[in-house]
């Protein structure tokens, strides 16, 4: 036989062989088969809760900008909220009650207390984010105006356009550029 | 070779029917290994295609001119770079390659999805295999690129000159990737159907394979005017010629869902618009592959006849008969979330946007097909030309460049009098001072004042957007670079998208400027005679002739000059080649080009007669570096949108945090 017939033959070969693969190894093998034999549902389901707590925390971090910026009326603004901190409320106890059945396999108390450390630092990053995400979204409402975002003159921390107090140092906040604005609300 | 690469797209094709079977099954009875099976199926196919492929262009390279499309698509005096190009000159090549991009989308599917959707993703595979088999028939049973003769010829019949371009290698391989990358969220939009999975899933991956898809649609189109530009020697970029418009339209759709889909992720509004987006960019998609690759409507850019058009034809039909179905099947799911409020927000902005810009594709797509209806119904081919196009689309492009001001600042749900004030108070100022000063300068052409004004308008809302980000950073200490920098990265979706803008406006003040403001002159010369243009003087030195391997090249000498100042010398050609390729042309135009930043010299060599006098064409096309530095600026932006945004990251971490899991929750 020569090589214009083997070839062909080999690779024909060669994908059925592997294409057959998943109904002999039955789930135990592969290094990713023993998951995919048996899906994980909570693992999924989780991540669904988790992603539309992402959604809903944004959407409300939305109406908040909005109706502190005046974009909407109060009414609306009460109304959307109640919706959507019902449903996130929701969300989250589906979460636990989706976390609690998966405590049967515990871990080491160390590491979880790692993770956790892991998670709040990458929380805090997120807070910082979004700090600087809010600022820029009253500096938009601002115009060409000086950005109508409190900065602390003690420590330069930014702060929210009805604080009183800086939340880093506790400096007073009063007779910033702020004072103009809150009459104008 | 050919027979491997035969037998390697007959088992794909084979494959493909059984990824198919086999998900759906599996999906039904719920068994996994008939699922994983298809998997690995969808995997073969990628490596089979791959095989084919490798062996098709290793069949060109060689020059085996047994094969019949090498025969038709090389020459022995081929340089080796067009020789592997030539895999895409002709029509099966072409359908091999398309073929074999499907399969490494699907491939990469099946990679990105290890473990996860479980019920979605059997669908989303079935549906690339169904879109696999048709390619693959095609492939292996009516348009083969093994097919053999049964005498080999000495020679081939080279490949056609025009295509022997630099761009041509590249173009169209972007152009394919757009094109097939369409399929991809088609196939989860069609997954999301089947399996009833309607949640926000299978819309976080439609919206990142669309832009990636849109990305690589836009970087074709951009190449694709760039070679028309240099290559086909008319002065222009682009013609509205049936395969531009092939690209142009699902690129249309394309972008009108990625705007829309932000709706549907942020307030659970138009599933049902952007599930018919989809379907629709697809369909676009397919039809543009129709139109290229059957022939139905000459065009520049056709390089290829035969009769695959009624099998195309049938396909969409199948295509659209399905999808529609399940669209309606299912429309109770695909209800909204929540209602309009107001006329003045952004979700209005975005249906603007939408509505022009399908109202575009609409256009372009009436105008591409009017050939075949007015041929179908009256028995005439009745041709519509660019005036038809650019009326049309002008005003809808100047309506959607204001939206492109508009809609990234406007509020949602309703916008105050005061947010309009805020906001647009400078940007429309400083839009119609532009237009004012640009009046008082003499220029009265209404659309250009429009397209300046409006552009200058959304560069200023952009500008302003960076300066607050900027300022508000930098206000915390950070360099205004390093601001950037971060400011860009901490919202890659947001900032990549005004980026994006940016390169659109400059696009549009490139295309403005040179259809607008374009001078040309046509002039025979003999030799010593000049000839002026503008600022410009052109002195003609002679033609000269020679002979190379592979043309007989006439090139024409002349010396520029601006403002009395030499500023080189600029050599059009006009070149007779030995081969036609599969276009039954030999002749070819190289124009002499001298491109800057405010205008680019354009001179084309019309004819020549005996006694060395020339008939030229010079231009002076203003601006037109433009639109390629913006088509730069717009990929960037797309790109910054396509990067990873940690997301992600942080839901496994959160899903392995709550689950308590040990493993790997460090990593990320």
């Amino acid at each position: 036989m020569d090589l214009q017939l083997i070839l062909p033959l080999a690779i024909a070969l060669l994908a059925a062989i592997f294409i057959s693969l998943p109904f002999f190894t039955g789930g135990k093998g592969g290094p990713r088969d023993e998951s995919s034999a048996a899906p994980d549902p909570r693992r999924e389901r989780l991540r669904e809760l988790h992603s539309r707590k992402d959604s809903l925390l944004s959407a409300i971090n939305d109406i908040e900008f909005d109706h502190g910026l005046g974009k909407l009326s109060t009414p609306d603004y009460k109304d959307l909220s109640r919706k959507y901190r019902a449903e996130a409320a929701q969300v989250l106890k589906e979460i636990d009650e989706a976390s609690d059945r998966g405590r049967d396999a515990a871990s080491p108390d160390d590491l979880e207390d790692e993770i956790r450390s892991k998670r709040k630092k990458l929380v805090l990053n997120e807070y910082e984010d979004e700090e600087i995400e809010k600022e820029i979204l009253r500096a938009r409402e601002s115009g060409w105006g000086s950005p109508d975002a409190r900065t602390c003159l003690e420590c330069g921390t930014a702060c929210g356009p009805e604080d009183l107090f800086c939340a880093r140092c506790g400096g007073s906040l009063k007779g910033g550029p702020e004072d103009k604005k809150l009459k104008s609300v | 070779m050919a027979e491997t690469g035969y037998v390697s797209i007959l088992v794909s094709f084979i494959l493909s029917i059984y990824v198919v079977l086999a998900s759906v099954y599996g999906a039904k009875s719920g068994r996994r290994d008939f699922i994983d099976s298809a998997r690995n199926a969808a995997l073969a196919i990628f490596f089979l295609l791959l095989i084919a492929t490798l062996a098709l262009v290793y069949s060109l390279v060689n020059l085996d001119f047994s094969l019949k499309y090498v025969a038709m698509n090389t020459s022995t005096d081929l340089d080796m770079i067009f020789r592997i190009t030539s895999l895409w000159a002709g029509q099966s090549g072409s359908l091999l390659l398309w073929a074999l991009v499907l399969s490494i989308y699907m491939a990469l599917v099946v990679m990105q999805t290890r473990g996860k959707s479980r019920e979605l993703m059997p669908y989303v595979i079935a549906t690339l295999g169904a879109i696999s088999i048709f390619f693959t028939f095609i492939i292996a049973f009516v348009e083969s690129p093994f097919e053999t003769l049964p005498v080999a010829p000495l020679e081939g019949r080279g490949l056609n000159p025009i295509l022997q371009n630099v761009y041509m290698a590249i173009h169209p391989v972007t152009l394919y990737l757009g094109y097939v990358g369409v399929a991809v969220p088609f196939a989860f939009a069609m997954g999301a159907l089947l399996s009833g999975k309607l949640g926000d899933e299978w819309i976080r991956y439609s919206r990142k394979w669309t832009l990636f898809a849109w990305t690589f649609l836009s970087i074709g189109l951009i190449l694709g005017a760039r070679w028309a530009y240099l290559e086909l020697g008319w002065g222009g970029y682009w013609a509205w010629d049936p395969v531009e418009n092939a690209a142009f339209m699902p690129w249309l759709a394309a972008t009108a869902f990625l705007h829309s889909v932000m709706i549907q992720e942020k307030k659970g509004m138009l599933k049902k618009w952007n599930m018919a987006l989809i379907i629709l960019t697809f369909f676009l998609s397919i039809f543009g592959t129709f139109i290229t690759r059957s022939g139905v409507i000459s065009s520049v850019h056709s390089f290829a006849q035969s009769d695959i058009g009624p099998m195309f034809l049938g396909f969409i039909a199948i295509i659209l008969l399905f999808s529609f179905s399940m669209f309606l099947y299912r429309i109770k799911d695909l209800e909204s979330e929540n209602r309009f409020d107001s006329i003045l927000s952004r979700e209005s902005a975005f249906i603007f946007n939408n509505l022009l810009f399908l109202g575009a594709a609409f256009a372009v797509f009436l105008g591409t097909i009017f050939p075949i209806l007015s041929e179908a119904i009256t028995g005439e081919k009745i041709l519509v030309g660019p005036p038809y196009f650019n009326k049309v689309n002008t005003p809808i492009a100047l309506v959607l460049v204001l939206l492109m001001g508009i809609g990234p600042l406007i509020s949602w749900r309703k916008a105050s009098r005061e947010n309009l004030f805020r906001n647009f108070f400078v940007p429309t100022v400083v839009g119609i001072v532009t237009g004012v000063l640009l009046f008082s300068l003499g220029i009265d052409d209404f659309y250009a004042l429009m397209a300046y004004a409006l552009s200058a308008f959304v560069l200023m809302t952009v500008f302003t957007e960076f300066f607050r980000g900027i300022r508000v950073r930098a206000k915390r200490g950070e360099s205004p670079v390093v601001a950037f920098g971060r400011l860009v990265s901490k919202n890659k979706r947001r900032y990549g998208g005004y980026i994006v803008h940016v390169g659109v406006v400059l696009i549009v003040i490139g295309i403005t400027s040179s259809s607008v403001f374009v001078t040309e002159k046509q002039v025979t010369l003999s030799k010593g005679e000049s000839v002026s243009l503008k600022d410009y003087t052109f002195t003609y030195n002679g033609i000269k002739q020679y002979t190379t391997n592979a043309k007989n090249a006439t090139v024409a000498s002349l010396t520029a000059f601006k403002g009395g100042k030499e500023i080189g010398i600029m050599s059009p050609e006009k070149n007779l080649y030995k081969y036609e390729g599969n276009r039954e042309i030999n002749q070819e135009t190289e124009v002499a080009l001298r491109s800057t930043l405010t205008d680019d010299l354009y001179i084309i060599l019309m004819s020549f007669t005996d006694d060395g006098s020339a008939t030229l064409r010079v231009i002076l096309n203003p601006l037109v570096s433009w639109i390629w530095a913006g088509g730069v600026v717009l990929v960037l932006g797309a790109i910054v949108t396509m990067l990873p945004s940690g997301r992600k990251g942080r839901e496994e971490v959160f899903v392995r945090y709550t689950l308590g899991e040990k493993d790997s929750a460090l990593k990320v």
